[in-house]
């Protein structure tokens, strides 16, 4: 007679949903897997106010515009589908610009042209086709919601590293008597700390791969 | 005609020599380098060497455990690194800062790009840039030469600093410095920079010992004494101008130890003048509007960012010379002498 498969447990189930969520944002990671928006991430983030501010703009711009290309259809070009990507965008600039320039007045200088650069992002623009393909509004919200996320995650952890080592300051708030090196501040510092992150990312999904194989034997 | 060729990683051998002559080969060189600042400031330099060859000898054998690859404990290309790096700052520089500069040369330029033989970037370069943006104050402090400075700790208030060549030539003046303390390095600058006659010395070495190719050395020399000539800086002539720009800063140093390092630099011999010249030229730009009195290392990374380029010009060059390269048949065989 063959035997019932156990039911997993309710926190087991939890569990292993957290986990799936956690690795779609460590491991699947539009930044660190695919190289995407490296502009804003490697010469912005020198603050965390900054990293904070560009990831809200950020969320303010690809949900809605991901839920709207839900109901694109799918007989338009994909040339036609990115300049309509970038007209929506600038459409969710506006909200997301008033945002940076009254909640982080401070900091919306010091950004510069990458605020207004968000428009022609590659992860907007890559979901969107995305969003195309699946047709519903609630996948893409959440697909929005998780993407920005990811984004978020690395632009605050990168941003936190060099203002502590760059400043000696967290939200600009001194961290005690900590002298601050320069070279955190600099794009190149910026290149070397994403580039550790992706690879021990990418470290971490070739373990899993391995263990999946082994698993699968 | 068929010749069969091993396929390795950089360098790139010929004859009976291996990754661990060619090594040996530049530490040698360097030996040399280390005698005068022991007459001119005592001890302090054998101390910062020590500590530095300990640093990267040991961080590459971890780091290559850490990444599976074998290993063994007569490695020596991150000796050279550690070798090179206390020569480029000054003797009273803080011992921390020459750790900090390793640790950047093996854990940041070298290992992240695959280890010996594929690391894009000269790691004594790349090091040295970072320790210079992030501590320019301590590592362009320069000592004047024929003091004792303390083998441990900071070297005191006490201590008397000079104004470099590089400085000098930088402020629109003409260095002071005289002919022979210029050749035995009796002026204020890097720890091994300031010797000229001991870096000849050095370079006939290792030409003789076919551990560095002439072409990239005297493209350097030749690109930025051309801009020297035709655009100096010291007013009482272009001989004056050619002499100071060659033996000032870590130029003379850099030519024949960094740039014909043969991993980062191009391979074609047409490519390798292109290769010389060009550093040579960049580095005299950064001299005249750069902020920074040393500027050959920020010229070298940058060029090593087009050494694949400039092969293919120099084999695209081929094409339109009687001297070409053989057609090969390149056949792969396993293994190599170069598997790091």
């Amino acid at each position: 007679m063959a035997k019932k498969s156990k039911k997993p447990s309710f926190l087991h189930s939890v569990g292993n949903k957290a986990l799936g969520i956690l690795k779609k944002l460590a491991l699947e990671n539009p930044v660190l897997v695919s190289g995407l928006s490296l502009g804003p991430v490697v010469a912005i983030s020198q603050s965390l106010k900054a990293g904070v501010s560009l990831s809200v703009a950020f969320a303010i711009i690809i949900i809605p515009v991901l839920v709207f290309f839900a109901f694109v259809p799918l007989k338009f070009s994909k040339s036609v589908r990115v300049i309509l990507c970038a007209l929506l965008s600038c459409l969710f600039f506006i909200p997301a610009f008033w945002f940076a320039k009254n909640i982080f007045p401070e900091v919306s200088d010091k950004v510069g042209v990458f605020l207004p650069l968000m428009v022609v992002n590659p992860i907007i623009a890559a979901h969107s086709g995305e969003a195309v393909r699946t047709k519903k509004p609630l996948a893409s919200f959440i697909d929005g919601i998780f993407t920005t996320v990811g984004f978020s995650l690395v632009m605050c952890i990168v941003s936190a590293f060099r203002e502590i080592l760059g400043k000696g300051s967290i939200w600009d708030v001194p961290l005690g008597s900590m002298q601050g090196n320069i070279s955190f501040l600099l794009p190149f510092m910026g290149f070397i700390i994403v580039g550790f992150l992706a690879a021990g990312v990418s470290k971490i999904n070739m373990m899993l791969g391995n263990r999946k194989k082994e698993g699968d034997k | 005609m068929n010749r069969k060729v091993k396929i390795t990683k950089a360098p790139f051998l010929r004859d009976s020599g291996t990754v661990q002559s060619l090594m040996g080969d530049m530490l040698v060189a360097l030996a040399f380098l280390y005698v005068m600042p022991v007459l001119f400031y005592g001890f302090r330099i054998v101390k910062n060497l020590i500590i530095s060859l300990a640093v990267c000898y040991f961080l590459d054998l971890l780091l290559r455990r850490v990444r599976d690859k074998k290993y063994s404990f007569d490695e020596y290309s991150s000796l050279v690194t550690g070798a090179l790096l206390p020569l480029l700052f000054p003797v009273a520089i803080d011992f921390w800062i020459i750790i900090v500069a390793d640790i950047f040369a093996v854990l940041v330029v070298k290992h992240p790009f695959g280890g010996l033989g594929n690391n894009p970037f000269n790691p004594a370069a790349a090091a040295y840039c970072f320790c210079a943006i992030s501590w320019s104050e301590k590592v362009f402090a320069f000592t004047k030469p024929m003091q004792w400075l303390g083998v441990f700790g900071s070297v005191g208030e006490n201590v008397k600093y000079a104004e470099t060549m590089a400085q000098s030539l930088q402020n629109g003046g003409r260095p002071l410095a005289d002919f022979f303390d210029i050749l035995s390095g009796n002026v204020a600058g890097a720890a091994g920079a300031t010797s000229v006659i001991v870096i000849v010395a050095a370079a006939a070495y290792l030409l003789y010992r076919r551990a560095i190719s002439i072409q990239i050395s005297a493209g350097v020399l030749i690109g930025a004494g051309v801009f020297a000539l035709i655009f100096p800086r010291v007013t009482t002539g272009p001989l004056d101008s050619l002499w100071f720009e060659l033996v000032s800063g870590v130029l003379l140093f850099g030519s024949v130890f960094m740039a014909p390092e043969p991993v980062t630099s191009c391979k074609h011999p047409y490519a390798k003048w292109i290769y010389g010249i060009l550093i040579g030229v960049l580095t005299m730009l950064f001299r005249h509007f750069g902020k920074m009195e040393i500027a050959f290392p920020f010229a070298l990374l940058i060029v090593n960012s087009f050494t694949p380029f400039l092969d293919k010009i120099g084999t695209g060059l081929d094409k339109y010379t009687d001297i070409g390269l053989p057609k090969l048949n390149l056949k792969k065989q396993k293994g190599g002498k170069n598997d790091g």
